[in-house]
């Protein structure tokens, strides 16, 4: 039974990583409906910082998450303007490849000039919690601290604020939003502003509890977060949390009791069932044109 | 006098599908001027060539004379003063009634102004008021025209665009919408309207305009528009092309 | 890079390869057609590859069984996941083929008849340039006649309005499946003869960034021309090739070409509609004018100048 929730406590940390990523990526594609398959990348962007930044200034973490934060939602303003905002309002697949050529470039952009080896991210934080048994580290809370952080923070933003409110009008139809006022080009720069700077900070979490940044790390992230996001449906954000949330702990419990290699493909398994059975996802549709 | 909205020689193209050809059309402050046509012949379109939706492919826009505004992003056309109705209502079915209004003044920043403005809203139409933190979604019909009139008032346009706003409506609500819209222009908002309903369009016009296969084919005051044959064409004749 | 390296072989290799990539594109092609979102299209290049390969294999099959076998197998996986991805939203059916991909990747993996995750290995050398190109070249055909027969009439009204086709009498759950099948058919047919080149198929070819690299030549060559597709296929895998620099800087300006591209075509390289009526001539057009309106007047604008 320790066992058990020592994996379900794992699967909680890595799933909050997961679920702010697919809630960026979910939160852009509702939005603009446009499809960035370079959202991944800016969390490498965020982890390849985060070693920058503690590698030659310092490792106070105070420093560390917001610049790492911001250097990925400046990628993200920069895929925004070259490849977001030339294909809104066209075929989704014109987005996809569009941004998918930015996600190679950034790919292969980092290995150039770190490497294709995993480079090393010295930032420590010491001590552990227990509670009957099941043990987290404090780092693993910190960086499960900053993604429920980041969730209320993007939720607040949506549900509360004027420019929130805007998002949500030019999510449902953008025309009107537009006639009444609303600049829709700076919509689009603040959800995928946010978006990735969301990304920055599942990376820079990924990169500290690994303590190591590879240029292809988005890669984890890609297909579950879009996995995660059609599962949720793009209705609820709360929706798209919980599925990350849940997808970590499935993947940590068929990795801790059945077999590691399987992983992937039970909890893909699972997912796809669910999907079949609610085709708009768990929590929301996808009606838009 | 100048006029508060003049097009001249407009074009708009859908890829090579040319379908507005070379339209003039204008309004006078304090006007009511409909804009007549079949399905298909291009009424929508202007409006949202108008409003910069529409990308034109030529011709001027100017609001008020003297001042171009084709080429603006929408939300700058906007600013300046032009609200707008669109065809079958489209209120945010997601947000709450009240948050509908308050993105009709999106761009007021003096919250004393919006808040004053919401309860003129309240007070133009009462059924809102009991409705405000419904999603606009649950509303019927005719609520949510009411909605997207208020909504388009909310940011105290000088010209409203209204794009059908009687289509789909109940025969009762129909004569209720086009009272109101004779009361929104006793309040000094000049409206170019859209119908397909045309004789009560007529009703409340002061000034109209037929439209057939992207070409305005006349023109004139409502009783000389009634006994022309153009009209009967329109709607009757060949179908626009 | 010294030029001495580009030898005939080499280019013999390259265009073997742009051969049976742009037979596989045109499996994706046949497949979007009637608008479905794949990207398992290199997990049914591989499910053929393997099929053939164990049929020349252990079974002494001639190749032009294997390549029907392979077609075979990758139709019945075509029809299985057309049917299962028909009424659900395209980014959802564009998931379920995705999950197919993993799936396959993992069997492939698993089972150790299939040479786990070393690959299938000891298969016969079969396919040379002059088959590659003749299978290309009697594809093309078809897949052109196939255009414009009802079955790709029926297909394409499915793309555009699935609402008004099925109104219009189709049955379009089985035309989305049945065109979805004859691309998989296609694709694997692809597959097939890459293994015969390559001499091994391993479980990560099938996986969904190899799938998605199919969509990709696709949508880039254009997805409403069977050109599009040669195009695609051809060009994204020579292009490669003739930028001789290191393996990154070559991806970083494959990244930058696709972006680039798709941006100013958005339909694809190839398409009906012919050069100066469409959107590239336009942006083109657009271009040169902020251009000439920066170089003279010191870029002043009015409105109404630009969009």
């Amino acid at each position: 039974m320790e066992q058990f929730f020592q994996q379900v406590v794992n699967g909680v940390m890595v799933g909050s990583s997961y679920a702010i990523v697919a809630l960026g990526f979910g939160l852009t594609f509702s939005v603009m409906h446009v499809l960035n398959l370079a959202h991944p990348e800016t969390a490498m962007v965020g982890a390849f910082a985060a070693f920058v930044v503690a590698t030659l200034f310092t490792t106070n973490l105070l420093v560390v998450i917001p610049l790492a934060v911001l250097a990925a939602l400046l990628a993200g303003l920069l895929i925004e303007r070259l490849a977001i905002r030339p294909t809104r309002g066209r075929h989704i697949l014109t987005s996809f490849i569009a941004t998918g050529g930015l996600s190679i470039v950034m790919q292969n952009g980092a290995q150039r000039i770190f490497g294709v080896d995993p480079v090393r991210v010295a930032v420590q934080v010491e001590g552990v919690q227990t509670v009957g048994g099941v043990i987290a580290s404090n780092m693993q809370l910190m960086t499960f601290g900053l993604a429920v952080a980041m969730m209320v923070g993007a939720r607040y933003y949506v549900r509360n604020t004027r420019w929130g409110r805007a998002t949500r009008a030019v999510s449902e139809k953008h025309e009107v939003a537009q006639a009444l006022g609303v600049d829709i080009n700076r919509v689009s720069q603040l959800t995928v502003g946010l978006s990735t700077a969301m990304a920055g900070a599942a990376g820079v979490s990924l990169a500290l509890l690994h303590s190591q940044a590879t240029p292809f790390m988005g890669a984890i992230f890609g297909t579950k977060s879009f996995v995660c996001m059609l599962v949720a449906g793009n209705r609820h954000i709360e929706g798209i949390m919980f599925v990350g949330i849940l997808l970590g702990v499935l993947e940590a419990l068929v990795a801790g009791y059945i077999s590691a290699s399987l992983r992937d493909m039970v909890a893909f398994g699972i997912l796809v069932l669910v999907l079949y059975l609610r085709p708009a996802g768990i929590f929301g549709s996808y009606e838009h044109d | 006098m100048s006029a508060l909205l003049k097009v001249t020689g407009l074009h708009v193209a859908y890829g090579p599908a040319r379908v507005i050809h070379g339209v003039d059309l204008e309004i006078n402050s304090g006007e009511i001027r409909a804009l007549l046509g079949a399905n298909g012949a291009g009424k929508t379109t202007i409006l949202k060539a108008i409003l910069g939706l529409v990308r034109a492919a030529q011709g001027a826009i100017e609001f008020p004379e003297g001042r171009l505004v084709r080429g603006l992003p929408p939300h700058k056309i906007a600013a300046l003063g032009i609200g707008w109705v669109p065809e079958g209502r489209q209120v945010f079915s997601t947000l709450s009634v009240y948050d509908n209004l308050l993105m009709g003044a999106f761009n007021e920043h003096d919250q004393q102004k919006v808040q004053q403005r919401i309860e003129e809203m309240y007070k133009l139409f009462p059924i809102i008021e009991t409705r405000r933190g419904q999603i606009a979604g649950s509303l019927s019909g005719g609520e949510q025209q009411m909605l997207a009139i208020a909504r388009a008032l909310m940011s105290a346009p000088t010209l409203l665009l209204m794009d059908e706003p009687s289509l789909g409506l109940a025969p009762r609500l129909v004569r209720d919408v086009f009272e109101l819209v004779r009361t929104i222009n006793q309040r000094g908002v000049s409206i170019l309207m859209v119908e397909q309903n045309a004789r009560q369009a007529l009703r409340v016009a002061n000034w109209a305009y037929l439209l057939e296969g992207g070409h305005i084919v006349g023109s004139g005051t409502p009783t000389q528009i009634e006994q022309s044959d153009a009209i009967k064409r329109a709607y009757i004749g060949r179908q626009a092309s | 890079m010294p030029l001495a390296d580009i030898s005939l072989a080499y280019w013999n290799t390259v265009l073997i390869f742009a051969g049976y990539i742009a037979i596989i594109t045109l499996g994706q092609y046949v497949s979007m057609s009637s608008g479905s979102l794949s990207v398992a299209h290199a997990a049914m290049a591989g499910a053929g590859a393997y099929t053939g390969g164990l049929l020349t294999r252990d079974f002494g099959a001639p190749l032009p069984i294997a390549m029907l076998g392979g077609a075979l197998v990758g139709f019945v996986f075509g029809i299985v996941l057309g049917f299962l991805s028909v009424r659900l939203h395209l980014l959802v059916a564009g998931l379920m083929t995705l999950a197919y991909s993993e799936v396959m990747v993992v069997v492939a993996f698993s089972l150790d008849y299939l040479g786990g995750a070393n690959g299938l290995t000891g298969v016969p050398a079969l396919t040379s340039f002059w088959l590659v190109y003749l299978m290309l070249a009697v594809l093309v055909l078809a897949i052109w006649r196939y255009d414009t027969s009802r079955l790709g009439y029926a297909a394409r009204a499915c793309r555009d309005d699935p609402r008004a086709a099925a109104a219009m009498g189709i049955n379009v759950a089985w035309v989305k499946s049945l065109t979805f099948a004859l691309g998989a058919a296609v694709a694997a047919l692809g597959g097939v003869l890459r293994i015969h080149y390559t001499l091994v198929e391993t479980p990560d070819g099938l996986g969904f960034y190899q799938g998605m690299n199919f969509l990709i030549l696709a949508v880039f060559g254009g997805s409403y021309v069977v050109w599009g597709a040669v195009f695609g296929g051809f060009t994204l895998t020579v292009l490669p090739e003739i930028l001789r620099f290191s393996a990154a800087d070559r991806y970083i300006l494959y990244g930058a070409v696709l972006t680039v591209i798709i941006i100013v075509r958005p339909q694809g390289v190839i398409t009906r509609v012919p050069l100066g009526a469409d959107g590239g001539a336009r942006w083109a057009w657009r271009l040169r004018k902020r251009l000439m309106a920066r170089l003279v007047a010191g870029g002043a604008k009015r409105p109404g100048e630009e969009r």
